[in-house]
C-alpha cells in the first residue's frame, strides 16, 4: 500500500490509474452496449 | 598606418562581440521595457478622509464628470467602491487590525501589468503595453466584447453600458499623455502627503525595499505588485497583510498570458495534422466501400 | 384591361409557387393562423421593443450586466449553448462523408441545416451583446489580436458559417433549380466537411479555452487546463443529441415529407446515434473525474458548489449515459429520444455553470438575467425555429428532390 501511495505522490499516478480504469471500463461498457439484449424488440 | 589598423581591428572585434551578444540576447525572453515607469503607493501615508484629491485630479485630466458629493463627504468610505466609467480610481477604507483609530486607505486603479491580461485577451489588439509602462486603450477599434473585463484579475476595466453608440472600456491611463509630455500623473502630482511616488519601476523597487529596511515596524515586508501576475507597474507598501486591505491574495506570479499559451500553441498543430488525418479517414472509408462493392459485384457475377 | 408584363407575371408565379407554396396570399395567411404561430407572434411582439431599447439606450438598459459581471445570458446561453448545440452539422457530416457511415445519409441535410442556422443565429445574438456590433468584422479584417483565444473564435465562427452554408447550399440550389451551382456545391462537399471538422475542433475547444484567462473567477471544479477538451467532447455529445431531438420533431411535424423507407429507418438511425452518444458521454464522465484529480480538488466536492458539480456530472452526464445505454440494449428509440433531451439540458447546464453560476462564485455582486435578456434569447430561438420551418417546408431537406434523386446514389 505504501508503494501505491508513493506512486501517486511522485508521478501523479492517480490520473494515470484513472485513465487506465476508464479505458478498461469503456471496453466493458462498449461490449455491453453492442451485445443484443436477450429480449430486445 | 599601424595605429589605424590596430584601431580598426579593435573596432571590428568589439562590434563582432556586440553582434553576437545581441544575437544571444534576442534568444532570451523579453524582460520588459527597461525604462518603463511605475508608481509606488505607500498606503501608510494615505490620509483618505476629507481628501481624495487624487480621485478629483484624475477626473479632471480625463474629462470625467465631477463627484456627486463634496470631497469632505466621508460616507463614501462606508462601502467598498470599484472603478467605473466615471471613476478611473477609487480610494477605499479598511479597518486597521493593529490600530482601530487609524483605518487604512488604499487607492485602487489599473495596475498596468507588465504582461497585461487585458492586452492578451483583446481580439482586436485594443490594448497596448507601451514602452513607458502604461497600458493604453484604443477606442477606435474596440468592438465591445468585454473579454478584457473577464480577464483582468483586478476587476478594473469598466464599460459604458448606458452608451448605445460610442461605448468604451474605461480605465486609468497612467496619464499617458502627460508622462510622454514630461509631466507626472495627476494623482501623484496632487497627493498632499506624497503617498504616491512616480518614477522608473526599476528604481522604485529598491526604493521600496529601502523604506522597508529603514522602518521595519511600519511596513509588511512584501511589495504588492513586484511579482504578482508577472509584476505590475503599480507597487504598494502597507502596514498589514494585503489580503486585509482589498487586494486579491492568491493571484500567483505567473503572467496571465501564460494561461492560454498552451492552447494557442496547439492550434497550428491541429491545423497541420487534422487535414491529413481527415483525408486519411476519407480515403480509408472510400477504400472500404470499394472493397465491399467489389466483393458484392463478384458475388453477383459468381451467381450468374 | 391593364397589361401585365410576362416578367411580372412570372415573378408573381415564382413568388406564389416558391414562397407561398402554391397558395394565394390570403390562403397562405389563413393557413398560418395556428397556435404555434400565434405564440411566436406574441414572442416577436415582445422581442421587437426590447430590441429597440437595447440599441437605442445601450446594454445597461436591457440587461443586468455589471462592471463585475460583463457576460450574461446572451453569452452563456445564446453563444455558448448555441455553438455547442449546433455541432450536429460537423458530427454527422464527418460521420457520413469522411467516415463513410452511409446509413446516416438521410439526416445529413437536416443536421447541416440545424448547424448552419444555429451558427447564424449565434452571430445574431452576438450583435445584441457586442458594445459596437457594427465592428463585428474588425477581428477578421481590421486589427488582429493574435494573442487572444477570442480572436480564434471570431475567425473560426466566421469561416465555419461560410463552410456550413456551402454544405447547406445544394438544397438551396435544388430549390431554385440552379443546376450548375448545385453541381459545384456538391463537388465542394468533401472539402467543406474536412474544413468544417477542423474549424469545429478548434472553435468548440476555443470557447472553453476562453475561460483559461479567468483562474480566479471560475470555480476550481470547472476551471481546469482541460476545459478546451471538455468543451469539444461535450459539443460532440450536444450535436448527437440535438440531431436525435431534431429528427424526432421533424418526423412528427413534417412527416408528410418523409418517405416510408426513411420513416421505417428512423428508429434504426436514432438507436445508432444513441449508441454513439452513450459512448461519448461515458468518456466525458471519466474525463471530468480526471480533471478533478488533476487539480487535486477532491475536498471541494463537499461544498455547495461541489454538490452542484456532482449534480451536473451524475445527474446530467452519467444518468443520460445510463439511459442511452439501457435504451440501446432494449432497442427502444423513444427512450433514446428522452435521453437526448436530458443530455441537451445537461449541456445547457454545463455552459451556464461555466459562464454564470460557477463564474464569479466568490464575488458578492452576482448576476441574474433580466426579463429583457430572456425575451431576446427566446425571440432569437423562435426566429431560428421559424426559419428552419420555412426552409424545410420549401427545400429538399427531409426528402430527395425528384430531379436530383438518382445523384444521391441512395
Amino acid at each position: 500500500m505504501n508503494t501505491l501511495h508513493d506512486f501517486m505522490m511522485l508521478t501523479k499516478g492517480s490520473e494515470y490509474l484513472m485513465a487506465v480504469m476508464a479505458m478498461a471500463l469503456f471496453i466493458i461498457f462498449w461490449l455491453a452496449l453492442d451485445r443484443k439484449a436477450k429480449d430486445g424488440k | 598606418m599601424k595605429i589605424e589598423r590596430r584601431k580598426f581591428l579593435k573596432l571590428a572585434t568589439a562590434s563582432a562581440c556586440l553582434g553576437s551578444a545581441s544575437i544571444a540576447k534576442s534568444q532570451e525572453s523579453f524582460p520588459g521595457w527597461p525604462n518603463r515607469y511605475g508608481m509606488l503607493m505607500d498606503t501608510t501615508l494615505c490620509i483618505g478622509a476629507n481628501c481624495r484629491k487624487c480621485e478629483e485630479a484624475c477626473k479632471k485630466v480625463n474629462n470625467l464628470p465631477p463627484h456627486d458629493t463634496p470631497l469632505s463627504d466621508n460616507t463614501v468610505f462606508d462601502q467598498q467602491r470599484r472603478t467605473d466609467p466615471e471613476n478611473y480610481t477609487v480610494v477605499n477604507r479598511f479597518p486597521n487590525p493593529e490600530d482601530p483609530e487609524k483605518p487604512i486607505y488604499v487607492k485602487r486603479q489599473c495596475m498596468h501589468c507588465n504582461e497585461p491580461a487585458c492586452a492578451s485577451a483583446c481580439l482586436v489588439k485594443a490594448f497596448t503595453k507601451t514602452p513607458e509602462g502604461a497600458v493604453i486603450y484604443n477606442k477606435d477599434i474596440c468592438i465591445g466584447c468585454r473579454y478584457c473585463m473577464i480577464a483582468c484579475p483586478f476587476n478594473i476595466p469598466a464599460y459604458d453600458y448606458f452608451n448605445p453608440l460610442t461605448p468604451q472600456v474605461r480605465k486609468c491611463t497612467l496619464c499617458y499623455d502627460r508622462i510622454t509630455d514630461g509631466k507626472i500623473p495627476a494623482c501623484a502630482e496632487i497627493c498632499p502627503n506624497e503617498a504616491i511616488t512616480f518614477g522608473k519601476r526599476n528604481d522604485l523597487i529598491p526604493l521600496a525595499y529601502e523604506k522597508i529596511r529603514k522602518h521595519p515596524g511600519r511596513y509588511s515586508s512584501h511589495i504588492y505588485g513586484e511579482n504578482e501576475v508577472g509584476g505590475t507597474s503599480w507597487l504598494y507598501l502597507a502596514g498589514t497583510d494585503f489580503e486585509k486591505i482589498g487586494f486579491p491574495a492568491h493571484l500567483g506570479t505567473a503572467p496571465y498570458p501564460s494561461f492560454t499559451r498552451e492552447f494557442l500553441s496547439s492550434v497550428p498543430l491541429v491545423l497541420t495534422i487534422w487535414p491529413v488525418m481527415l483525408i486519411g479517414f476519407y480515403k480509408f472509408s472510400q477504400h472500404r466501400q470499394k472493397v465491399e462493392k467489389d466483393s458484392r459485384d463478384s458475388e453477383i457475377g459468381g451467381n450468374e | 384591361m391593364a397589361h401585365v408584363s410576362t416578367r411580372a407575371l412570372r415573378a408573381r408565379n415564382w413568388l406564389s409557387d416558391k414562397i407561398l407554396m402554391g397558395n394565394s396570399l390570403s390562403e397562405y395567411v389563413r393557413n398560418h393562423i395556428t397556435p404555434f404561430n400565434i405564440i411566436a407572434a406574441i414572442i416577436l411582439l415582445v422581442g421587437l421593443p426590447v430590441t429597440w431599447i437595447r440599441f437605442t439606450q445601450g446594454l445597461g438598459a436591457a440587461t443586468n450586466l455589471s462592471q463585475t459581471n460583463p457576460w450574461g445570458l446572451w453569452i452563456g446561453v445564446d453563444v455558448l449553448c448555441g455553438v455547442a448545440l449546433a455541432a450536429g452539422g460537423f458530427v454527422i457530416g464527418t460521420a457520413v462523408h469522411l467516415l463513410g457511415m452511409k446509413k446516416y445519409y438521410p439526416i445529413v441535410r437536416p443536421a447541416v441545416l440545424t448547424g448552419f442556422l444555429g451558427y447564424f443565429f449565434v452571430v445574431i445574438a452576438l450583435l445584441y451583446d457586442l458594445g459596437r456590433p457594427w465592428r463585428l468584422p474588425y477581428p477578421m479584417f481590421v486589427s488582429y489580436g493574435v494573442t487572444s483565444v477570442m480572436f480564434l473564435v471570431a475567425w473560426h465562427v466566421g469561416l465555419y458559417l461560410s463552410v456550413q452554408f456551402v454544405e447547406y447550399s445544394p438544397a438551396l440550389f435544388e430549390w431554385l433549380g440552379l443546376k450548375t451551382f448545385r453541381k459545384w456545391a456538391m463537388r465542394l462537399t468533401i472539402i467543406a466537411t474536412i474544413f468544417g471538422a477542423i474549424l469545429s475542433t478548434l472553435h468548440q475547444s476555443a470557447l472553453g479555452a476562453i475561460f483559461l484567462l479567468a483562474p480566479g473567477k471560475l470555480h476550481p471544479l470547472w476551471y481546469t487546463s482541460f476545459i478546451p477538451v471538455f468543451f469539444f467532447i461535450s459539443a460532440i455529445i450536444a450535436g448527437l443529441s440535438m440531431v436525435i431531438f431534431e429528427s424526432m420533431l421533424s418526423h412528427r411535424i413534417f412527416s408528410h415529407q418523409i418517405n416510408s423507407r426513411d420513416h421505417k429507418n428512423s428508429g434504426n438511425l436514432t438507436l445508432g446515434l444513441g449508441k454513439a452518444a452513450a459512448a461519448v458521454l461515458f468518456t466525458y464522465f471519466c474525463l471530468k473525474w480526471i480533471g478533478v484529480a488533476h487539480g487535486h480538488h477532491w475536498a471541494l466536492l463537499n461544498t455547495s458548489l461541489g454538490h452542484w458539480f456532482l449534480l451536473e456530472v451524475f445527474g446530467f452526464i452519467l444518468a443520460p449515459c445510463a439511459l442511452f445505454f439501457w435504451a440501446t440494449r432494449r432497442h427502444n428509440a423513444s427512450i433514446v429520444q428522452v435521453a437526448a433531451i436530458w443530455t441537451v439540458l445537461g449541456i445547457i447546464l454545463n455552459r451556464v455553470n461555466v459562464s454564470i453560476i460557477a463564474f464569479n462564485w466568490n464575488q458578492p455582486d452576482r448576476y441574474t438575467p433580466s426579463w429583457m435578456e430572456f425575451a431576446v434569447t427566446i425571440t432569437i430561438i423562435t426566429v431560428g425555429l421559424l426559419t428552419f420551418r420555412f426552409i424545410v417546408n420549401r427545400m429538399p431537406i427531409l426528402y430527395r428532390h425528384p430531379e436530383f434523386a438518382d445523384e444521391h446514389g441512395h
